[in-house]
C-alpha cells in the first residue's frame, strides 16, 4: 500500500512540477513567442454549414466537395515567377 | 550621395526618435519630404552588377554577389542579391541600390523605424532581467552586431475557404469518448501581411507582429538612410503557400476555440482552398532591429519590433538551476502527495463495506488516481518539450544569416 501511495505521490509531484516549471521556463525564456490576432485582419469566419456529433459516414464525406472547381482562379500567376505589383 | 544636407551638403541619416532626417556633420533636420524623387532619377539606371562580371571570374562563392559603387566616395560596395541598402565600408556612408527600388520593383509603403538602435538594446536588457532562468553572462550580453532592417513584405488581401473536421473527448474515466465536429466555411482577410524575404524564415517573421499600419507612410528612399533593407525575391508559390498557412493556422484556430465542452481537440481532416487578391498586392517594407551576441560558441539573434519594441528571441537557459529547482520542486510535491494519498488508499483498501458498489466506487477512485498521475506526468514531460523545441527555433542559424552578411 505505501508503494502504491508513493508511486502515485511520484506521478501526481513530479508531473506537477514539470507543468510548473514548464510554464515558468516559458514565460521567461521563450520572449514573444506570439502572432497578431486573427481580429487584426478578420472579422471572422461565414459558416456555411456547422454539425456536432458527426456519424462515422459523415465524418468521411464532410470534407468532399466543398470547394468546387469554379472556386479555383484560372488566371493565377506562375508559381516560379517572382512576385511583383503587377500581380502577373 | 544625392539626399545631402542642404546647409552644408553632409550625410543624412533617418532619427527614429525624431522621425527626421538629421545631418551628422551640423545636426540639421528635415523631413524626408522636402527631397524630391526627381533629383534621384539619374541614379536607377545604375545596376548591381555581378562580381564574377566584374572580376571575370566564374567562381560559385561569388554567386550571390553584387558590385555596386558607393554614390558619396565612388567606392566599391559588395551586396547581395535581394539587398537594397547598406553602408560603404569606405566612407561609412549610406547607400542605396535606387536601381532595385525603382517603377515597378519600388515599394508602395514603408513604416519608418520608431525605436532607436539605444532603445532597442534597452528593452532587450530589461526583458532578459526578468527571464528567471536566463544566464547571467547572457543577462549581461555584449552585443556584437545591432543592424536595423527594412524586410520587404507583401501586404495581401485573402479568401480563405474550407471545410474541417475535428475530433475532441468528451466526459471523462470510464464514459469518456471520441466525438467529430464538422465545419465549412469562409474567413477572408484584409491587409494580411506575409514577409517577401527567403532568407528569413515565416515562423520568425510573423512573431515580429503586430506592426501598426497607422504609421505607414509613402514609400520614400530616404527612410532607408541609415538602415540595411532587402527587397522582395520570393515567388508566387512561396506566396501562396505562405498565405495558405497563415490562413490555415487562424481558421483552426477560430473552429477549434469554438467548439465547447470538449477536450484534446485536433483537425483531423480538411480541404482547403486560400486565394490572394492580385489586383491588390502592396509591396511595404516594415522596420526591425537584429541583435546579435556570442554565447557558448554559437551566435544568437534578438528581433525587435522596429516600430512597436516588441522583442522576440528564445534565450538559452541555465539548465542546472532549472533542473535542480525542478527536483526539489518535484520531490516536495511527491512528499505532500505522499503524506494526502496514503491515509485515503488505506482507508479505501480496509474498509469494512464489501458490497459490489462500493467495490465499483473503490475501483473508480483508485483509476482517477492512477490516470490522473500518469497523465500529470506525461503533460508535464510534453509542455518542458514543447517550450524547448520553440526556444530552439528562434534560436535557428538561418535568423543569423539573414543579418550576418552585410557591411559595416
Amino acid at each position: 500500500m505505501g508503494v502504491f501511495a508513493l508511486l502515485l505521490a511520484i506521478g501526481l509531484g513530479f508531473g506537477l512540477a514539470c507543468l510548473i516549471f514548464a510554464s515558468l521556463l516559458d514565460k521567461s525564456n521563450d520572449i514573444g513567442n506570439s502572432i497578431a490576432s486573427s481580429s487584426r485582419y478578420s472579422i471572422g469566419i461565414n459558416y456555411d454549414r456547422s454539425l456536432d456529433k458527426l456519424k462515422k459516414d459523415e465524418k468521411e464525406s464532410f470534407t468532399i466537395g466543398y470547394i468546387h472547381k469554379e472556386d479555383y482562379n484560372p488566371n493565377e500567376p506562375s508559381s516560379e515567377k517572382l512576385v511583383d505589383q503587377t500581380g502577373k | 550621395m544625392i539626399t545631402q544636407c542642404k546647409n552644408c551638403a553632409g550625410q543624412l541619416v533617418f532619427d527614429p526618435a525624431k522621425q527626421m532626417l538629421v545631418c551628422d556633420h551640423c545636426g540639421s533636420e528635415f523631413r524626408p519630404e522636402e527631397f524630391t524623387t526627381e533629383e534621384k532619377e539619374s541614379l536607377y539606371a545604375q545596376k548591381a552588377e555581378s562580381m564574377n562580371d566584374v572580376y571575370g571570374t566564374d567562381s560559385e562563392e561569388f554567386m550571390d554577389c553584387y558590385v555596386y559603387t558607393c554614390h558619396t566616395c565612388g567606392g566599391e560596395v559588395i551586396i547581395n542579391g535581394s539587398e537594397a541598402s547598406t553602408k560603404c565600408i569606405y566612407c561609412g556612408s549610406s547607400t542605396v541600390v535606387f536601381n532595385r527600388i525603382s517603377q515597378h520593383k519600388r515599394p508602395k509603403y514603408i513604416i519608418p523605424f520608431k525605436i532607436s538602435k539605444d532603445d532597442a538594446v534597452e528593452s532587450i536588457r530589461q526583458r532578459f532581467k526578468k527571464g528567471m532562468f536566463i544566464p547571467k553572462s547572457i543577462k549581461h550580453f555584449e552585443a556584437e552586431n545591432v543592424r536595423g532592417i527594412y524586410i520587404p513584405y507583401w501586404v495581401v488581401d485573402v479568401d480563405h475557404k474550407a471545410s474541417v473536421v475535428v475530433s475532441g473527448i468528451v466526459g471523462s474515466g470510464k464514459h469518456s469518448r471520441t466525438v467529430y465536429y464538422g465545419r465549412a466555411g469562409r474567413m477572408k482577410f484584409s491587409r494580411l501581411p506575409l514577409d517577401a524575404s527567403k532568407m528569413l524564415s515565416d515562423e520568425s517573421s510573423s512573431r515580429l507582429e503586430p506592426f501598426n499600419y497607422d504609421d505607414m507612410k509613402a514609400f520614400d528612399e530616404d527612410y532607408l538612410l541609415g538602415f540595411y533593407s532587402n527587397v522582395s525575391d520570393v515567388t508566387y508559390g512561396d506566396l501562396r503557400s505562405a498565405a495558405c498557412r497563415r490562413a490555415n493556422e487562424y481558421y483552426n484556430q477560430i473552429v477549434l476555440d469554438s467548439i465547447k465542452g470538449a477536450s484534446n481537440k485536433k483537425v483531423i481532416a480538411s480541404n482547403t482552398l486560400t486565394k490572394i487578391d492580385y489586383n491588390n498586392l502592396r509591396y511595404a517594407m516594415f522596420p526591425a532591429w537584429f541583435v546579435t551576441y556570442y554565447y557558448k560558441g554559437k551566435h544568437n539573434t534578438i528581433l525587435v519590433n522596429g516600430q512597436t519594441g516588441k522583442v522576440v528571441c528564445g534565450v538559452p537557459w541555465n539548465k542546472v538551476l532549472f533542473f535542480t529547482l525542478l527536483a526539489i520542486t518535484g520531490i516536495a510535491l511527491t512528499v505532500v502527495s505522499f503524506i494526502v494519498l496514503r491515509p485515503i488508499l488505506e482507508a479505501m483498501f480496509t474498509s469494512s463495506s464489501h458490497s459490489s458498489s462500493s467495490s465499483d466506487s473503490r475501483g473508480k477512485i483508485i483509476a482517477f488516481f492512477i490516470a490522473a498521475a500518469i497523465g500529470m506526468f506525461t503533460l508535464g514531460i510534453a509542455k518542458i518539450r514543447k517550450v524547448i523545441k520553440s526556444i530552439d527555433l528562434t534560436q535557428a542559424q538561418s535568423i543569423f544569416n539573414f543579418v550576418k552578411k552585410r557591411q559595416e
